[in-house]
């Protein structure tokens, strides 16, 4: 069928389309802490608790109380349904979401609390250089990053991997590229799980997925996914005796870039939803509200399925990232025309925010093992906890949280009330404004000459992509991290400022 | 609304990191090729700029019509990850078979080309939030959400 495209124009939704969402009576349990009473929502097993400032709160939109209720819901879970300050709706689980599930009471694991792109999350790379070396350089720089690391709708791997040579990357993860020469092996030791989840299988994942992982890997992706050159303004170091110790300066030049599995990530997200439903009911006999919150329980072949699949996507995702830092490494080596070992150009570390993680929690005085399910939420794990790498296993896990393109972003560490969110922080600003409206409000064009007067290049595949990441569409980062660092969850200990951009 | 008009719209405020859109058609095949539509349309800002060059045909199958359209929407987008394909001439006939039903299409589009094409933004995958496929009087509708 031929269309007449002119058709197609954005509205807004009216009351049909858009669902009302009660509002909770929330119960403030400290300045930065709301809970949600079990009596909100029929059904609900445990309560629902809000990381916010009270600001925060009273901006998230209301489908984000209605999602937590559902996820209190589901069997197995223990204490509460977490929501932290970044939080906004997304679908099944609201994005800043955190729920725990007793592996061995029940407790079930589902594809739509852990999101579809499997181990999305953050890395962060150290250099020797300063901003006064880089800022004259900063437009050559990005275009050569640009150049390297192929982002935006379709971007096609500069790897040409074979299915087993893929299949083998599924199962070794950020190993397999560090022995195929894409890095350095202390990256590994800097890595979440050392850049390996153990427990992947890799019969467990369709053809489909290795397909689209096979032609994706080694690229950034689009949406909020991309790469900045930052630098450290000297006031904003919040923690001058570990910045130090973890290598960080003031004015110094740091890279940051968020991306995730790509499509093998969320081919296997879509292929267990689809199988978690047939099963859920009819053999589990468990009900859940939403279908993207479809799951099986953890001690079950189907949820065991998954979880090997999952640490799939898990490892598909580290070696994506390593594959992006082997090509930052190169464009400043290009750049500076120096060795990147001579730059500095060391990983802090790599962290992930949407990912299902079997772990050891006390609860009531009892140790007990839980699944714990972070979407857009980082493991925050106070000192000494087994989860950390042992170079920063005495000062807790470095958490790495992303603002938008305009602001800045920051250095976090594991703080000393984490264990009440199961180890858990926010991820990010978290948006607040839907990339429909924000195409119509911002102009991409304008955006980037804006940026540009404020000392950021940009450099992006598409003018309505950036549009879409104005700063307007994010809440606070400033705000969204005073709200973890006050409630003890984790604690500042630089913020970045962005230099420039590359983003799909 | 989109009231007796048939074709696609894009929503705001249903989905804040994401896209929804809502499709209409006279019956089930022309709701799903405006859906179709509407999924290009996400990723490419305008469809009249994509090539009749490179034809897929294709079935799926689903118990129900929403997953059906689930199904039909994310080979679309397998097809842009893995052969970088882009449509903007798709034709959809949806039979029952057996206990559920049977989507046959065909696609035709272009290699994606930055140069030509005004890229917006990729589509990871099409999620089941508040979708629905349904009758309405003589029209089709859908809402469906992109995970962006």
């Amino acid at each position: 069928m031929s269309i007449n495209f002119t058709r197609a124009i954005n509205f807004r939704s009216d009351m049909r389309t858009a669902p009302k969402f009660k509002e909770p009576n929330f119960t403030k349990v400290t300045d930065n802490i709301w809970d949600v009473d079990k009596s909100f929502k029929e059904g609900m097993r445990v309560p629902a608790r809000i990381y916010s400032t009270e600001r925060l709160l009273k901006n998230m939109d209301l489908q984000v109380f209605d999602q937590a209720a559902n996820i209190a819901m589901m069997p197995g879970i223990e204490k509460y349904a977490f929501v932290m300050p970044d939080g906004h709706s997304g679908y099944g689980s609201p994005i800043g979401g955190v729920a725990a599930f007793d592996v061995d009471r029940e407790g079930v694991i589902s594809p739509g609390m852990v999101g579809f792109d499997i181990n999305c999350g953050m890395r962060l790379i150290l250099t020797d250089l300063t901003l006064k070396q880089v800022r004259p350089k900063i437009k050559e720089l990005t275009d050569n990053l640009f150049k390297r690391i192929p982002a935006g709708v379709g971007s096609k791997s500069s790897l040409v991997l074979n299915r087993d040579d893929f299949k083998e990357l599924s199962e070794e993860g950020a190993r397999w590229a560090i022995k195929k020469g894409y890095g350095w092996k202390e990256d590994l030791d800097v890595t979440e799980l050392n850049g390996k989840a153990d427990w992947a299988d890799n019969s467990k994942i369709s053809e489909k997925a290795i397909e689209r992982g096979m032609k994706q890997i080694g690229t950034l992706g689009s949406g909020n996914h991309y790469l900045e050159v930052q630098y450290i303004k000297p006031e904003d170091i919040k923690n001058k005796a570990l910045a130090k110790k973890w290598g960080v300066f003031p004015n110094q030049i740091v890279i940051m870039f968020h991306t995730g599995s790509r499509g093998a990530g969320h081919q296997i997200a879509s292929d267990y939803t689809q199988s978690f439903l047939e099963v859920m009911d009819s053999k589990y006999h468990i009900k859940v509200n939403d279908r993207e919150l479809a799951c099986a329980p953890f001690n079950s072949k189907e949820g065991q399925n998954y979880y090997e699949a999952m640490g799939c996507g898990v490892n598909i995702s580290f070696a994506n990232r390593q594959l992006i830092l082997h090509k930052i490494r190169e464009a400043f080596s290009e750049v500076f025309k120096k060795d990147a070992e001579k730059l500095g150009m060391h990983q802090l570390f790599d962290i992930a925010h949407n990912r299902a993680s079997l772990e050891r929690h006390k609860i009531d005085g009892e140790i007990k093992e839980l699944l714990v399910h972070r979407k857009g939420s980082t493991g925050s794990y106070p000192p000494g906890r087994k989860e950390i790498p042992k170079k920063f296993r005495e000062d807790g896990s470095p958490v790495i949280i992303g603002g938008s393109m305009e602001t800045g972003s920051y250095l976090m560490v594991g703080g000393p009330n984490a264990p009440e969110t199961f180890d858990s922080t926010a991820h990010g600003s978290g948006r607040t404004m839907s990339r429909t409206k924000a195409r119509g409000m911002v102009k991409g064009k304008d955006l980037f000459e804006k940026m540009l007067r404020n000392g950021i290049y940009v450099k992006s595949v598409s003018w309505s992509g950036l549009a879409e990441e104005s700063a307007e569409s994010y809440k606070d980062i400033d705000e969204v991290v005073d709200a973890v660092d006050s409630a003890g969850l984790s604690k500042k200990v630089s913020r970045f400022t962005p230099l420039s951009n590359v983003k799909g | 609304m989109l009231k007796d008009d048939m074709g696609y719209r894009f929503i705001e405020d249903i989905a804040i990191a994401d896209i929804a859109f809502e499709a209409s058609g006279k019956d089930i095949n022309e709701l799903f090729e405006y859906s179709a539509y509407a999924l290009e349309n996400t990723m490419v800002k305008d469809l009249k700029s994509i090539k009749h060059e490179s034809t897929k045909e294709f079935k799926v199958n689903a118990k129900n019509l929403d997953i059906l359209l689930v199904q039909f929407l994310d080979r679309l987008i397998f097809y842009k990850d893995t052969e970088q394909l882009v449509f903007a001439e798709v034709n959809v006939n949806v039979e029952k078979s057996g206990e559920g039903y049977e989507a046959h299409c065909s696609a035709m589009g272009e290699t994606l080309d930055s140069e030509r094409h005004s890229l917006l933004v990729d589509v990871k995958a099409v999620t089941m939030h508040m979708l629905y496929v349904r009758k309405e009087e003589e029209t089709w509708k859908a809402m469906v959400v992109l995970d962006i």
